[in-house]
Order: C-alpha cells, then sequence, then structure tokens
C-alpha cells in the first residue's frame, strides 16, 4: 500500500515538474511604442516612415505597416530573422492602424518567446478612441490565430 | 489672448450626471478619465467646427460599432496648433478632406440613447493643443 502511495505521488510531481518545465522554457516580454527615426533604418521601408508604427523591446520589435501597399501587415523582428504576416484581424487592424493610440502608452505588445528566441505568441493590448481591449493571437510559422480576443466599447 | 473655440452645439452645455456618468473633461470612467467634454446634443441637431482648419477625415469612436462616426479636424492659422476629434455625429458628406471655418456646420448629432439607455444624448469633443489633451472647456468661453 506504501509503495502505491509512494508511485502516485512520484507521478504527480513528475507531471508538475513537466508543467513548470514546459513553461520556463519560454518567456514574456512587453515591447512599447517607439517613434521611429533615422537609428531604425532596419524597420523603415522606403517612404513608408508616414505609415509605419513601431513597438521594441531590445532586439525584438513588432512594426505596423498600413501604407494601402501590397506590403502592408504585421512585421516581427526576431534575434535573427524578420517575418511578415498578413493582419490577423483585417477590420480591426485596419480601424487601429487609422485611428492611433490614444497615447504612446495605450497600446503595447507583449511577445512570448522560446528559449531558442523563436516567438511563439503576442497580445496586443489597446486604448484606442472610446474601445479598449486586448487580442491574444498564436504565431505558427507565418500564419496568425486568433485565440482570444476582447473589446469594450467605453460610454464617452 | 489664448486661443478660443466655437461651442459645436449652439448654446450647449456640458453633459450633467446621468447614470453613465457626467461629461466633464477627467471624470471617471471606470479605471480611466474622461479624455474629452460632453456637450448635450439632440439627435440631429446641427455640429459645428470649433476652429478653422481641414477636416482630415471621418473617425471611428468603436472598435465594433461602426455605426457611430465622428470627424478629425486640425487646425489651421490662428488655430493652427489644435486638433480636434468629434464624436456621435454623423459628418456631412462634404466636409471631409474640406477646409471649415469656425462655426460652420459640419454635421448632425447621432443618437446615443439607442446603444446607452439613460444617457443624456450629447456629442464628445476632444481637444489636443501641440499634440497634448486639453480640457475643452478651458478653450470655450460661458459654457456651463
Amino acid at each position: 500500500m506504501k509503495s502505491k502511495h509512494f508511485f502516485i505521488t512520484l507521478c504527480f510531481m513528475f507531471f508538475l515538474t513537466s508543467c513548470v518545465t514546459s513553461n520556463m522554457g519560454s518567456s514574456y516580454q512587453r515591447l512599447v511604442y517607439k517613434q521611429l527615426d533615422k537609428s531604425d533604418r532596419e524597420y523603415i521601408f522606403p517612404n513608408m516612415e508616414n505609415c509605419s508604427s513601431l513597438y521594441t523591446n531590445g532586439e525584438l520589435s513588432i512594426l505596423e505597416v498600413y501604407c494601402s501597399q501590397g506590403s502592408d501587415g504585421l512585421y516581427i523582428f526576431g534575434k535573427n530573422d524578420q517575418t511578415r504576416f498578413d493582419w490577423y484581424d483585417e477590420k480591426f487592424n485596419l480601424w487601429a492602424t487609422s485611428e492611433g493610440c490614444n497615447s504612446k502608452d495605450a497600446c503595447f505588445y507583449e511577445l512570448k518567446v522560446d528559449k531558442n528566441g523563436v516567438i511563439l505568441a503576442f497580445a496586443y493590448h489597446f486604448f484606442i478612441n472610446l474601445s479598449e481591449g486586448v487580442y491574444r493571437v498564436r504565431v505558427t510559422g507565418e500564419t496568425l490565430k486568433i485565440v482570444e480576443q476582447q473589446i469594450i466599447d467605453q460610454p464617452s | 489672448m489664448s486661443t478660443q473655440l466655437v461651442n459645436p452645439i449652439k448654446n450647449g452645455t456640458i453633459r450633467k450626471s446621468d447614470k453613465w456618468g457626467e461629461g466633464a473633461f477627467g471624470a471617471a470612467r471606470g479605471s480611466r478619465k474622461h479624455n474629452g467634454l460632453d456637450i448635450s446634443a439632440t439627435n440631429g441637431q446641427d455640429i459645428l467646427s470649433p476652429i478653422n482648419g481641414k477636416v482630415t477625415r471621418k473617425s471611428f469612436p468603436y472598435a465594433n460599432d461602426l455605426s457611430y462616426t465622428g470627424i478629425v479636424i486640425k487646425g489651421t492659422g490662428v488655430h493652427a496648433t489644435i486638433s480636434i476629434k468629434i464624436f456621435y455625429m454623423t459628418p456631412l458628406a462634404s466636409v471631409i478632406g474640406s477646409d471649415v471655418i469656425a462655426g460652420e456646420k459640419t454635421g448632425i448629432a447621432q443618437d446615443l440613447t439607442r446603444k446607452y439607455p439613460g444617457m443624456t444624448n450629447h456629442i464628445h469633443l476632444e481637444v489636443k493643443k501641440n499634440n497634448s489633451l486639453v480640457d475643452p472647456k478651458s478653450m470655450l468661453p460661458g459654457i456651463i
């Protein structure tokens, strides 16, 4: 009987350890808005500085491009790579980029990155005009999938 | 002399307290503060431009409800440092992209009670001076 209890306890501890270590391999990074300037050459596409917004933290960056051209979308810059994604919710993204955030700290991203620097997911927090909320998006290869969406229309 | 605005509602007054809140700049909005000034308006009432400027675009206050609209005005001349957003109004099609002068009609007020029953119908006026939010009341002499 004692050995059965010991075995169950061991299994439970193994299960808990697995859960913890799977999360330990990733971390969250908060990316904040940064006014584009000449030092951001790697992010600025020709003639697009007035229709791009940059969010950054160290070597990680997200660039929103909304120039009504074929290059529009979300660019995620990792430590060693850059990937362009189509909008994850085109109607929302076009509204958000055309209206603009209420202040420079009213919108930000949180990136979930694994220990190898691979971007697994992001959350976009926003307060734009009278709406606020968050989109949580999973990054798989070159596609984005919304996993959660919360939008609250605040009365004026 | 400080720059003044024209009241976008003729003889309009600041929205008093109702079950949804009150209209003053800085009034409580849950965990946030009110970014603008609410001026009472009846559904369909004329909305005037508070400044000389250009109506740069139609604006949408809500991500999920595009039936409510507004305008963005960039000031010119004596109002060059000012930009304005007005929400809960239907703009005249002719004003989008056009120059307007202070006091010129830009659209009509919408019905807010459809979305927020019991709320005093109003427009939301947001003013930035040199890119910083200011209390519109300080630029609207005599408004009560």
